[in-house]
């Protein structure tokens, strides 16, 4: 393994900010242009990128409601723990060869942690305005997390088994031969389902979903809507990144450099989640809770099967 | 000029719900599911008396700047030869920019802010119920637990959906109880015993790719609801439409790599006809429409009528998301229902 540098704190926070900011942009730039192709629209190049500029300087100009007796502590701490969890998700994972933010050996737990507490802050979204279609919104979420929770841990784990190490850098050392994405076939498919679960893309727009005239989102407005859009993007980076860390290799490329390659794949990811977002239909809570269990959890068991046997 | 989508949220009296879901198609317009989201209020078709009340209370929910504007007014004004659907998307990008650039013009708050209802009721806790629980505390039924379908004891919560809700059609309105995310009863307030319209072979192709328009923005595809929408544009005359048969047969292609015939199929079952046969059937009419041949003899599949009382038995222990998918197929006649309902 090389020599791995630790990043001093104030460099570390610039690092993280810069990668969330610039992540945040990218990923709103791929969605308006996944929408407009999926819409047949003309792509715009130059508009595509000027718009999350735009619509954020809209969004704060405009008011922000305050709902009828809203939960206001949990109102603000809803944007704010999310995007604060994708930050520290994005901390362990490496960004290049020897370069990674905090260097712990444990570094898929504490980012199955951030996954998990994220639960908390989208149920908070979900409570805090007060509002019938945004609670219903926020229990539903909740029901339909706790079925994909256990796919996360699953094929994390799994692809940790080769490296023989919890830390993601030890999982990307360990692909220097052969991808995860090729040695454990389920894993990544099973990492985008997960991915846009806690995104609550597509598939699983059940959160911020139209059938609940916009639900957790269904009272945001202004600077509220804008924060808690900044920080769902900001996951999807987080997520993004870990799917090329753990299963693309990270990394690992020819001629180019590691950095750039870790970029090229993030982004790939990130674009491939922006899509899917735009051209899948969302399927109902009950639907895809029976899926999780009955068929995707057996699944997570043999990808993990396939790791162990792997490792034998 | 506006560089972003002016927000707008939709406030249609039912007669004119469907025509308002052409926006879709203009891409300085976006439809918002919710008036927090929205920067101007289209305010179109007939509201009723009984319905002011509910549009003073949407209205109240834009945030500031905001703007309204009204389709009759835009409509009455423009020539015959004029579209009605661009004079309104030009009228609402002018009021936008307007507004945004002059908040001060921003449109005043309706109505007062104050409990429309009083706390205080009978009984030692004020709320009107026994000991400290029931009672409708600021008018509103607290929620009680009660059984549920799974055999469970769960709180009741009783809301009031409509007029001018962004999923359902303009003008339903349907008083639920809700346990969790699952509905134990659901009346419709206007109903009455008036037939509702589903699967009409009679009804013209631009309507029908309306209602697509919004059923796709509804599943959470309004990229291909901003498509459907385009289609209605050209059916009715707007711009070319010599390729129009084949640019459906395209989008109906794509939509089968959505997942929606999965999202859909055995959803709102009736009679052995499930959501995704009623929209199969409406989509096979829309292809039969503009392949020229006459609508009425492609194959049937939720053509038949249905009263707001067989479609409150058909959603009830939905959940709300499958209540709202099933309503929507169905493709509900709101305006005959509310005329029955008015009309003794």
């Amino acid at each position: 393994m090389n020599e791995v540098e630790q990043l001093s704190a104030p460099l570390a926070i610039v690092v993280v900010s810069v990668v969330l900011v610039v992540g945040v942009y990218v990923s709103s730039v791929v969605g308006v242009v996944a929408f407009r192709s999926a819409a047949g629209q003309p792509l715009r190049p130059a508009s595509a990128a000027l718009f999350p500029a735009r619509e954020a300087r809209r969004l704060s100009r405009q008011q922000s409601v305050r709902t009828e007796r809203p939960d206001m502590i949990l109102r603000v701490l809803a944007p704010a723990g999310f995007l604060g969890l994708a930050a520290a998700a994005v901390t362990v994972i490496p960004l290049s060869p020897g370069i990674v933010v905090a260097d712990v050996g444990t570094g898929i737990v504490l980012f199955g942690a951030a996954e998990a507490l994220a639960i908390v802050a989208i149920f908070f979204h979900g409570w805090s305005p007060n509002s019938p279609f945004a609670l219903v919104a926020g229990y539903r979420f909740v029901a339909v997390a706790l079925s994909y929770e256990l796919l996360s841990m699953f094929v994390l784990i799994g692809a940790a088994i080769p490296a023989e190490s919890l830390s993601i850098g030890a999982i990307v050392e360990s692909q220097a031969d052969l991808w995860n994405v090729i040695r454990q076939p389920l894993g990544f498919p099973l990492f985008v389902i997960v991915s846009l679960g806690v995104t609550f893309s597509g598939p699983l727009d059940l959160l911020d979903s139209n059938d609940l005239a916009g639900g957790g989102s269904v009272e945001d407005s202004g600077i509220q809507r804008l924060a808690w859009q900044i920080a769902r993007h900001a996951m999807r980076i987080a997520f993004a990144a870990c799917a090329a860390a753990v299963f693309l290799g990270g990394w690992h490329g020819p001629l180019l450099p590691g950095g750039l390659w870790m970029a090229l794949k993030t982004f790939a990811v990130i674009a491939l989640l922006g899509f899917l977002d735009v051209f899948v239909a969302r399927i109902s809570a009950e639907r895809f809770v029976r899926l999780a269990w009955g068929v995707l959890l057996p699944l997570a068991f043999l990808d993990l099967l396939i790791a162990g046997v792997g490792a034998l | 000029m506006a560089v972003t989508p002016i927000e707008v949220f939709v406030a249609a009296g039912a007669d004119r719900w469907h025509e308002a879901q052409a926006l879709r198609a203009h891409e300085l317009v976006r439809l918002v599911p919710t008036p927090r989201h929205a920067t101007v209020l289209l305010v179109a078709g007939t509201i009723l008396e009984s319905e002011r009340a509910a549009l003073d209370r949407v209205h109240d929910q834009l945030p500031h700047p905001r703007e309204v504007v009204t389709w009759d007014e835009i409509a009455a004004a423009v020539d015959m030869a004029d579209d009605v659907v661009d004079a309104v998307a030009f009228e609402i990008v002018g009021r936008a920019d307007a507004v945004v650039a002059d908040p001060t013009t921003s449109s005043p708050t309706r109505l007062p802010d104050e409990e429309t209802h009083e706390w205080r009721d009978v009984g030692p806790f004020g709320q009107g119920g026994e000991g400290m629980m029931g009672g409708t505390p600021y008018g509103r039924a607290m929620a009680m637990t009660a059984d549920d379908r799974d055999g469970l004891r769960l709180d009741r919560l009783q809301l009031r959906l409509g007029p001018f809700l962004g999923q359902l059609p303009g003008g339903l309105v349907a008083d639920v109880a809700l346990q969790g995310e699952v509905i134990q009863s659901i009346e419709f307030a206007c109903a009455g015993s008036a037939p509702v319209v589903t699967g009409d072979r009679s009804v013209p192709v631009a309507r029908r790719l309306l209602w697509l328009s919004h059923a796709l923005h509804v599943q959470g595809l309004d990229a291909f609801a901003v498509r459907a929408a385009r289609l209605a544009r050209r059916s009715s005359g707007v711009g070319d439409d010599s390729r129009l048969a084949s640019d459906f047969s395209s989008l109906r292609r794509r939509l089968r790599w959505t997942g929606l015939r999965s999202a859909l199929r055995d959803v709102g079952d009736r009679d052995g006809v499930d959501t995704w046969a009623r929209w199969s059937a409406h989509l096979d009419a829309i292809s039969a429409s503009l392949d020229g041949a006459d609508p009425r003899l492609s194959p049937a599949g939720g053509s038949m009528p249905i009263t707001a009382a067989e479609l409150a038995e058909t959603i009830t222990g939905l959940t709300l998301t499958d209540a709202v998918s099933t309503i929507i197929g169905f493709d509900i006649d709101v305006p005959a229902m509310t005329t029955a309902a008015v009309e003794p």
